[in-house]
């Protein structure tokens, strides 16, 4: 099972249709083990209808999605969870009246198990804490972290995002837009977050902000409407005369 | 969510206080003990119900059910084959459970406004069982001629004896409800009331922990049921009848929800005015849901909520 010539994930000819409305045609795309994936598109691309198909929360209509591969299509996302992808919102998808320890922990006993000790304290588990703690160091939340997130300021909820698709210690991270709304400073930190993930891990970002993607990305591949325009490098994306008519725009 | 640290001397101290006063209840007289029992009773249903609605998220509304299924069990086979009150309460505690189970496995595959429909409807299909099936059930005339059992040769047609006995079981679940939700498995309850589709991403097998909740509640309801078969010694079909599951959720909103004391609190309210209110007036209810009304609108997280944010200092026990 394990090949490890095999992409991390792979994509075959992913086709999503609601009714006449497709969202995604023949979509073909591969992220490998530690190559930093970028996907970009104007709005209504269909970028996050394809993460969606990847983290289970949509079947495609056709098509076909291997993790390490293995045939995922149509698992169900928590079976998607445990095999190893974890994933960002587009928009902060929290436990908000939880706090920003115990989000973490909750996603991290997901991983864990002892899910069905009901006598004892889950405050009890000191190395599951220890953990926490050392996630929430890693994504940059030093400090308040018995706050609830409802009283988090954005970015910290963003970052917060982060580290809950970190702690289910995923081998695939998909990044849904992690700098949307953030100010520039933000978007430095969660810059320099995402570089600091280990090197193994495979990360597919969506992501508007072209500092960010040009910053990261290994590959880069553009969907318009629905439909892979181009695959490649940085470079040969930003020379890419489709590309920029469609896309980059030629002000940019 | 800080849970777990070890309880303060004050509110050590506290609970003690309280636990003792609950104790000294029967000195008070028959009549206060009595009431003090159904209390503590409706209570334990209040507690059961709050596991759904307020610690996973679950609105049902057919919660009387397990809390009626477990008082027939009991007094049914008292009556009708001569057993044991308690090996009738373990029975309709197993009962209660049971039918927890099945109606769970068949609601949780929905949510919202379905689930609660849902819930009702076995609700009502398991009552117009105990209205038809007269032979067994005494329908709406109900079922008397129940023994209550013997505890360490004391009976229990003692109303202290009885007060105690429910005591002990509103303690055990109060208790067994207090760990389960500082608990891993609780804290799974509350992610999913919290952010259900997070915890699916985060890889939890979401519906399995419903169906858990839910036969869990139905059995802690189950163990109000008995008590109240014991306490009474009558059941009729009143016991499923959808306004009881109505008036657990008023007293779970009332004192409440998603806390642990908030029920007790809001059982408390719910039949002292129903006791003292409808010995002046028939239209007792009509207090009731203004109460009620006015509760959720200027109290929303309920007495028990009211308080803690006025006297507290410290997070819920």
């Amino acid at each position: 099972m394990s090949d490890t010539s095999a992409n991390l994930l792979r994509l075959d000819n992913l086709y999503k249709s609601f009714g006449s409305l497709v969202v995604t045609k023949d979509v073909n795309l591969t992220v490998d083990r530690g190559e930093r994936h970028a996907l970009i598109g104007p709005n209504g691309a269909g970028k996050t209808s394809l993460v969606h198909q990847i983290s289970g929360q949509l079947r495609p209509t056709s098509g076909r999605i291997f993790f390490c591969g293995e045939d995922i299509t149509g698992a169900s996302p928590d079976e998607i969870g445990q095999r190893g992808i974890g994933r960002t919102f587009q928009k902060n998808n929290l436990f908000r009246q939880l706090s920003m320890r115990e989000n973490v922990r909750l996603a991290l006993q997901a991983k864990r198990g002892n899910w069905y000790s009901f006598l004892r304290p889950a405050s009890a588990d000191r190395a599951l804490l220890d953990e926490v703690d050392a996630i929430l160091t890693q994504v940059r939340l030093a400090d308040g972290r018995d706050r609830l997130v409802a009283n988090l300021s954005y970015g910290e909820q963003r970052q917060l995002e982060v580290a809950l698709a970190l702690a289910s210690q995923p081998r695939l991270l998909l990044l849904d837009e992690p700098t949307s709304g953030m100010s520039p400073a933000e978007t430095e930190r969660m810059i320099d977050l995402v570089q600091s993930l280990p090197a193994e891990l495979g990360v597919l970002l969506i992501e508007h902000d072209m500092k960010v993607v040009f910053t990261l990305a290994h590959t880069i591949t553009v969907l318009y409407y629905g439909e892979v325009l181009a695959t490649g490098k940085p470079d040969a994306i930003r020379d890419n005369p489709r590309v920029r008519e469609v896309y980059l725009g030629l002000g940019h | 969510m800080t849970t777990g640290s070890p309880p303060s001397p004050r509110t050590t101290a506290i609970w003690i206080a309280c636990i003792v006063a609950l104790g000294l209840v029967p000195l008070t007289g028959t009549y206060v003990t009595g009431l003090a029992a159904e209390i503590l009773i409706f209570a334990i249903f209040a507690m059961s119900l709050d596991l759904l609605i307020g610690y996973t998220g679950l609105m049902s509304f057919g919660h009387a059910a397990f809390f009626g299924v477990s008082t027939y069990t009991m007094v049914i086979l008292g009556v009708h084959l001569g057993w044991s009150g308690w090996i009738g309460f373990a029975a309709g505690v197993a009962m209660s459970t049971i039918a927890a189970f099945v109606i769970g496995f068949f609601a949780i595959r929905v949510s919202g406004i379905p689930f609660l429909m849902i819930t009702m409807a076995f609700a009502q299909l398991l009552m117009s069982i105990s209205v038809k099936w007269r032979s067994v059930t005494g329908g709406t005339d109900g079922l008397s001629g129940f023994q209550r059992p013997t505890l360490f040769g004391l009976s229990l047609e003692n109303r202290v004896t009885q007060y105690y006995v429910v005591l002990v079981g509103f303690l055990l679940v109060l208790f067994f409800l207090r760990r389960l939700i500082a608990s891993p498995l609780g804290s799974i309850f509350i992610g999913i009331k919290e952010n259900e589709q997070r915890m699916l991403a985060a890889g939890y097998p979401v519906q399995r922990f419903k169906l858990i909740a839910f036969t869990l509640a139905g059995a802690l309801a189950g163990i109000g049921g008995g008590l109240y078969g014991l306490h009474n010694a009558f059941v009729s079909s009143d016991i499923l009848h959808w306004s009881l599951s109505g008036d657990a959720i008023i007293m779970v909103i009332l004192g409440g929800a998603g806390t642990i004391i908030g029920p007790i609190f809001g059982s408390a309210a719910f039949l002292l005015l129903k006791n003292v209110v409808s010995s002046h007036t028939h239209y007792w209810l009509l207090w009731v849901g203004t109460i009620f009304i006015l509760c959720v609108m200027f109290l929303p997280q309920g007495l028990w909520g009211f308080l803690r944010q006025r006297f507290g200092r410290r997070p819920p026990p």
